[in-house]
């Protein structure tokens, strides 16, 4: 297999390491090479730290050629999103000025990973202060002509691209799973709390999360179990998937099309589905948008009234918005939560569910200057859009993974979102991990 | 000719839409809360929402 062939099939990767085909130094040259080559079509990096990746690279390579075959993570490269510190590598957030600074240590993340063996090449872009659905300085590496979706949406690139097999994301309010779904890759939240977020830029404290990306789901756990989160969970061979017909018809038809595909082909392979009605979901994204806002106006406003011109104009509106908001508003968005999160768990034990299914995004990938877009009869905001079916696990907390169950008509990647139990991501990663092998990423739907 | 909007502008657009959006979800929060029976108004969210479910 070829460097480029490699750097997107982890596994290989790891046999040709370990087989001394290929050396760790060799697959990082590698992955900056084409990181660098493909920045001006898809815009995934904010900063390649080619220093500091050659000198993880020397010490995995060393490490590997002494003690023989490592774990699935060694000498693999990876990216990190730009609200991640990574010593010795500018974090910018993607703002103009605001909160920058040249970190002396790395997020606990990014040391889990590197303890692992995994060797960074960069930050890659983020919408700003990771406060957005569209990511605007990346492109799908699909089609270049339109977006990642956010906010994580140069991890999403650079795993979509082939340029790292593994990526460092966060998810506020859906910002890994909506851009892995647009790039056609895997895409965990896992359940908030587990992953530490110190050395990680605040936007909503009570919905921040770390995740993962990769080309598959062995990737993604891979990287959850370094973090500490997990091991490969026992192999089942029965699980109870939640399914509501209706909310996944909301979505435009091709999208419809490949999710309910993809569930009959997990119903086939012996998943029970069973026919369920969701909680409103809009109720969801209204908490969920009033949480940030408070939130992140809270976290960046001492910054914001020190210098209002670090930050953006639609960032900076969107800081001073949640700065007005009235503590009654805030709390009756908190006990919605939990309403809303009493509502799921009743969904999840009175069915005994394992999971539940529905799409992760309502559209493909829009074309980068679209701002609204048709389906349904009814023309909406492409911004808003995306978190339609994101934000309930965002506000209840519970794992959330995304994989690809299709494309549409022009062939852009349809992804499948799968909502676990909490702190039962294993499980989750499980359940992914059969849907991946009987569910055709590449099945076209119009 | 035109060209892209200058940052003053997109800042008022921006504040002017989040001030709608806050609007009309803090009034479906509200009357979804109201409709309810079990939306239980004495309760205190926790700090540190545990993950659910």
């Amino acid at each position: 297999m070829s460097l480029t062939e490699l750097l997107a099939d982890p596994a290989a990767a790891r046999r040709a390491l370990d087989d001394g085909e290929v050396g760790v130094l060799e697959l990082t040259r590698a992955a900056l090479a084409r990181a660098a080559e493909l920045q001006p079509t898809i815009g995934a990096f904010a900063e390649l730290s080619h220093e500091l990746a050659l000198e993880h690279a020397a010490r995995a390579e060393e490490a590997l050629r002494a003690d023989g075959a490592r774990g699935p993570l060694h000498g693999l490269p990876f990216g990190v999103k730009d609200v991640i510190d990574l010593a010795g590598v500018p974090t910018r957030l993607g703002t103009p000025r605001a909160g920058h600074q040249v970190p002396a240590a790395s997020a606990a993340v990014c040391d889990g990973l590197t303890a692992a063996g995994a060797v960074p090449i960069g930050k890659t872009v983020t919408h700003e202060l990771a406060n957005g659905m569209i990511t605007p300085a990346a492109r799908n590496p699909r089609d270049p002509s339109r977006i990642t979706g956010g906010s994580s949406g140069g991890s999403a690139a650079a795993v979509g691209a082939g340029i790292v097999p593994l990526a460092l994301g966060t998810d506020t309010n859906g910002s890994i799973r909506c851009p892995a779904s647009h790039c056609g890759v895997v895409g965990l939240k896992p359940t908030r709390g587990v992953l530490p977020r110190d050395g990680v830029a605040p936007l909503a404290w009570t919905q921040d999360t770390v995740g993962l990306m990769g080309p598959g789901v062995a990737a993604v756990a891979d990287g959850w179990a370094a973090l500490g989160g997990g091991s490969s969970a026992p192999a089942r061979d029965a699980w109870r998937v939640g399914v509501d017909r209706a909310t996944i018809a909301a979505a435009a038809p091709s999208v419809a099309a490949a999710v309910l595909s993809g569930l009959e082909s997990l119903s086939e392979s012996g998943a029970e589905l069973i026919e369920l009605k969701l909680p409103d979901l809009r109720l969801a994204g209204s908490a969920s948008v009033l949480a940030i806002l408070v939130e992140s106006a809270e976290a960046w406003g001492p910054k914001l009234a020190a210098d209002a011109a670090g930050f953006g104009p639609v960032v900076r509106a969107a800081l001073h918005a949640g700065a007005e908001i009235a503590a009654d508003a805030y709390i009756e968005a908190k006990r919605a939560r939990l309403w809303i999160c009493r509502r799921v768990r009743s969904l999840f034990d009175d069915a005994a569910l394992d999971a539940f299914a529905l799409p992760t995004v309502p559209v493909t990938a829009t074309p980068a200057a679209a701002e609204r877009v048709s389906f349904g009869g009814r023309e909406r905001s492409v911004e808003s859009l995306q978190s339609t079916f994101l934000a309930l696990a965002s506000l209840t907390g519970q794992p959330a993974l995304t994989l690809p169950c299709g494309t549409d008509g022009e062939g852009l990647p349809v992804g499948m979102q799968l909502l676990g139990r909490a702190h039962r991501d294993d499980d989750l990663l499980a359940l992914a991990t059969l849907a991946e092998r009987v569910i055709p990423a590449d099945r076209q739907f119009v | 000719m035109t060209g892209p909007a200058p940052d003053s502008d997109l800042y008022e657009q921006a504040l002017e839409a989040n001030r709608r959006l806050i609007a009309r979800a803090s009034e479906g929060i509200r009357a979804a809360l109201q409709d309810e029976d079990d939306a239980d108004q004495d309760t205190v969210p926790p700090l540190e929402p545990e993950p659910c479910p």
